[in-house]
């Protein structure tokens, strides 16, 4: 057999060509290399669940080598995939292309004395195939001088999203999806209905789903932190840049985002609720509190010490603030002038004073002027006392400022 | 606040327009408007009794929508294709597509009609209309076509107030709403109460809730909330229509003018003019205009994500022609056809109007009878199946509907052979 859509509906006969029923589902079972088909879903009445290494395969129909009531029964195992009730007509992504499909039909690939499943098909043939009209297929081409091409999805790129139709909620594993990158996770995402996206973020890993939420659409990530438990939602934003949790809980209702916000650590809680009060469109919103200050008196090697610490949860390391004992910025020192700095000299011995800064009301244009002009990584943003409240990094505003609306370049047309 | 901008789903688009509305929006449009009318103006306070048996079965084929919703997450094709198969799914979305082309139809004649009241002649009316129409979903973004089918939603309210300005009998009219009287035995009475039942409970709106409710997000512990939303959407569908049916029972009927059976709503405006007064007359035309406009947009897009989902082509209004070539095309060929027929020389207008109300009663037990195996199927809904109440309400529209049906198609044939 070569198609799932053949094989269904099809006669099986028994030895004596007394007929047994007609077929109902295939059943695959994982192998090393592709999923082997070990059984046949028989229908006549009740189910009857045959191994495939009994069936024969005929022009049009099965046989079986024994007689009606001799027949073998195969027992499901956990891992089994059912074909037509899981995957054909289903939405799976397609981890190649990084689309959500729908299975028009599902190939398998004959060896020696066994069938396996190849791929699904999610082409326009395969639906007129499904429908049992792939006549329309040549018709077409000759129409539009083009070939209505075969498209198989290798099943090594086909992630399924359910097991079964129902309400009964299995935790998918989703081991291909998770092996993407997240914006391409997130690009998945957003063409799946609300509660596929909000599965699948539920099976994420928690640092996956960190990584992944801040590459979707401003909604559609409210949407989903909106839709899973508290708890769950205040994991993932937890390991998040304070700033994107921030711009998530700003887009949700009071009560909602306080009750997530109480869920957090209340280190990261703190960072996110400051962030809060900052307007949007604003440089006090596009800002972040993960930035790596330290105080005027440390030497460079004690810098150095403690950017090896934090380094992994900063987003930029390339400036050092210099900060007094009182939160005032002081200086600016760059990662290259701190590794050719003498190890016990005092950062504010070689820090650049005349810091080029912004204030929290600043727009995001201006900003982008700022960076335009002075070649910046990321800027501080401080208040009229020149408290240092946190920094703008490039890729945070390149998100919000689109390129071509930046400043000094030409429109592109 | 950021702006949101996604327009990738269906009932984030209508969302804002809010239920009640949207369902009015639904079901009173161009055709039901000239059923309502039809039907206030030949049968009088008399036929607002049918309103209550519509409210109860709208309000309960919608809840199954949304509960379908709710717990799958899925709209009704997708939903009909997991469960039946392909071709079965293929048959559905095709009784929808030649319902919702009828009724697109429908839409174009009520457009064309009702610009004729002001002046507008018909050859330019419907290019115009069916140009602003592509060019609002192909060029506009999300947020526009938003706001575009919001204030459409409120206007519908002018009903309302051309039904108050027809100083009705109230009295007579809530007695009448309540009390039952069924003179079955014209083909005539049988036409328009299928015809109200297709305007009212279409294979549209069945397709529409369930798509609106995923979109909206809800889950189970919702499913309250969800019921008095459609319930809501349920009770104003058939507000309005009270309204528009009072409206001309109060003056057309009560002032023994004879309407033509083939009449349209149009010239019920114009009859409304010497007995309701000049203002009521152009609101009615007004309200039937805007009606017209917001279906002729919304059938056609409806059709095009309901079929596109179910055979997983790509959608939404925020994607280029290149990027969604069936689902634009798909749009593109519901008003060009649907312009095209309106605009065919010697057509009836008018019955173009009605005629589609009837189909639509027609097609829709074979959606009501998918909507009732999947409602019913434990493996699809869980603890969330039919309680007994409401399979037989359902039950009952649809044999309803069938028996109806094979009544209107059988008794001309009937009395043909008797002959």
């Amino acid at each position: 057999m070569q198609f799932l859509t053949q094989a269904l509906g099809r006669k099986v006969f028994d030895s004596i060509g007394e007929p047994v029923g007609k077929v109902r589902d295939v059943i695959v079972t994982p192998a090393e290399h592709l999923p082997l088909v070990t059984a046949l879903v028989i229908g006549n009445g009740r189910e009857l669940i045959i191994p495939y290494y009994q069936v024969r395969e005929e022009v049009g129909r099965f046989s079986l080598p024994v007689r009606k009531d001799r027949i073998a029964q195969y027992s499901p195992r956990e891992g089994d995939i059912w074909l037509r009730r899981s995957v054909l007509d289903r939405q799976i992504v397609d981890v190649h292309d990084y689309k959500v499909v729908r299975v028009n039909d599902v190939r398998f690939v004959e060896t020696p004395g066994q069938v396996r499943l190849l791929g699904v098909d999610a082409s326009t043939r395969g639906l007129l195939r499904e429908l049992g009209i792939e006549w329309v297929a040549s018709v077409l081409r000759t129409l539009i001088r083009k070939p209505i091409p075969e498209k198989i999805i290798a099943w090594d790129n086909v992630e399924t999203l359910e097991q079964a139709a129902g309400p009964i909620k299995l935790k998918i594993p989703l081991q291909k999806l998770s092996r993407l990158h997240p914006a391409d996770i997130a690009d998945i995402i957003e063409q799946m209905n609300p509660m596929q996206r909000t599965d699948v973020i539920e099976s994420l890993d928690i640092q996956t789903a960190a990584d992944v939420l801040p590459e979707a659409s401003a909604e559609i990530q409210a949407e989903i932190i909106e839709d899973l438990d508290p708890e769950h939602a205040s994991d993932i934003l937890e390991e998040m840049d304070p700033d994107e949790a921030a711009d998530i809980l700003g887009d949700l209702s009071q009560e909602r985002s306080e009750e997530i916000l109480k869920e957090m650590g209340p280190e990261e809680a703190e960072d996110v609720r400051e962030l809060l009060t900052y307007e949007d469109e604003t440089a006090g919103g596009l800002m972040t509190t993960d930035y790596v200050a330290v105080p005027s008196e440390s030497t460079a090697q004690e810098t150095i010490n403690y950017l090896r610490e934090l380094a992994p949860d900063a987003e930029t390391i390339y400036y050092v603030y210099v900060v007094t004992g009182d939160g005032k910025l002081a200086g600016i020192i760059s990662l290259r002038d701190l590794i050719v700095a003498q190890p016990d000299i005092a950062v504010c011995e070689f820090m650049v004073t005349r810091v080029i800064h912004v204030h929290p009301e600043a727009f995001p244009r201006e900003v982008a002027e700022l960076f335009q002009k002075y070649n910046l990584l990321a800027v501080p943003v401080v208040d009229y006392d020149n408290l240092l409240k946190g920094i703008i990094t490039v890729d945070d505003l390149l998100e919000h400022v689109p390129a071509q609306a930046w400043p000094g370049r030409p429109r592109s047309t | 606040m950021r702006s949101r901008i996604s327009g990738k789903r269906l009932g984030l688009l209508l969302a804002a327009v809010g239920p009640g509305l949207i369902a009015a929006a639904a079901d009173n449009d161009a055709g039901g408007i000239t059923t309502y009318s039809l039907a206030g103006a030949r049968f009088g306070y008399s036929f607002l009794w049918v309103l209550i048996l519509i409210t109860f079965s709208l309000a309960i084929t919608q809840e199954m929508g949304a509960r379908m919703a709710i717990v799958t997450g899925k709209g009704l094709g997708g939903l009909i294709r997991e469960r039946f198969g392909a071709k079965w799914a293929a048959f559905a979305i095709l009784v929808m597509l030649v319902a919702n082309l009828g009724t697109t139809i429908a839409e174009f004649a009520g457009i064309a009609i009702s610009l004729r009241i002001f002046g507008v002649p018909v050859l330019i009316s419907v290019p115009v209309a069916a140009l602003t129409i592509y060019l609002l979903i192909a060029k506009f973004d999300f947020r526009r076509v938003q706001q575009v089918f919001l204030l459409s939603g409120f206007l519908y309210l002018s009903y309302v107030v051309s039904g108050l300005l027809a100083k009705p009998d109230w009295s007579l009219a809530l007695a009448r709403t309540v009390q039952p009287s069924i003179p079955l035995t014209s083909t005539a009475y049988l036409l328009m109460f299928v015809a109200t039942v297709g305007t009212t409970i279409t294979p549209w709106g069945q397709f529409f809730i369930q798509s609106y409710i995923v979109d909206k997000r809800l889950n189970t512990e919702d499913l309250s909330y969800a019921r008095a939303d459609v319930y809501l959407g349920g009770f104003f569908t058939n507000f309005v229509a009270f309204f528009i049916i009072v409206a001309c029972a109060a003056t057309i009927w009560a002032a023994g003018v004879r309407i033509d059976p083939s009449a349209s709503a149009a010239q019920l405006a114009v009859a409304l003019r010497p007995l309701a007064g000049r203002f009521a007359s152009t609101l009615f035309a007004f309200g039937l205009l805007n009606a017209s406009l917001l279906g002729a947009a919304i059938l056609p897009l409806t059709s095009s994500y309901a079929a596109s989902e179910t055979f997983g082509w790509e959608a939404g209004i925020d994607k280029r022609f290149r990027e969604a070539p069936i689902f634009y095309g798909m749009f593109a060929f519901f008003i060009a056809v649907a312009s095209v027929v309106v605009l065919l020389p010697g057509l009836p207008l008018l019955q173009i109007m009605f005629l589609p109300q009837v189909l639509n009663g027609m097609l829709l037990p074979v959606i009501l009878i998918f909507v009732l195996k999947i409602t019913n199927d434990r493996s699809v809904m869980g603890k969330y199946t039919n309680s007994r109440a409401f399979n037989a309400v359902a039950v009952l529209t649809a044999a309803v509907m069938i028996i109806l049906t094979v009544l209107l198609l059988g008794l001309p044939l009937a009395a043909r052979f008797a002959q």
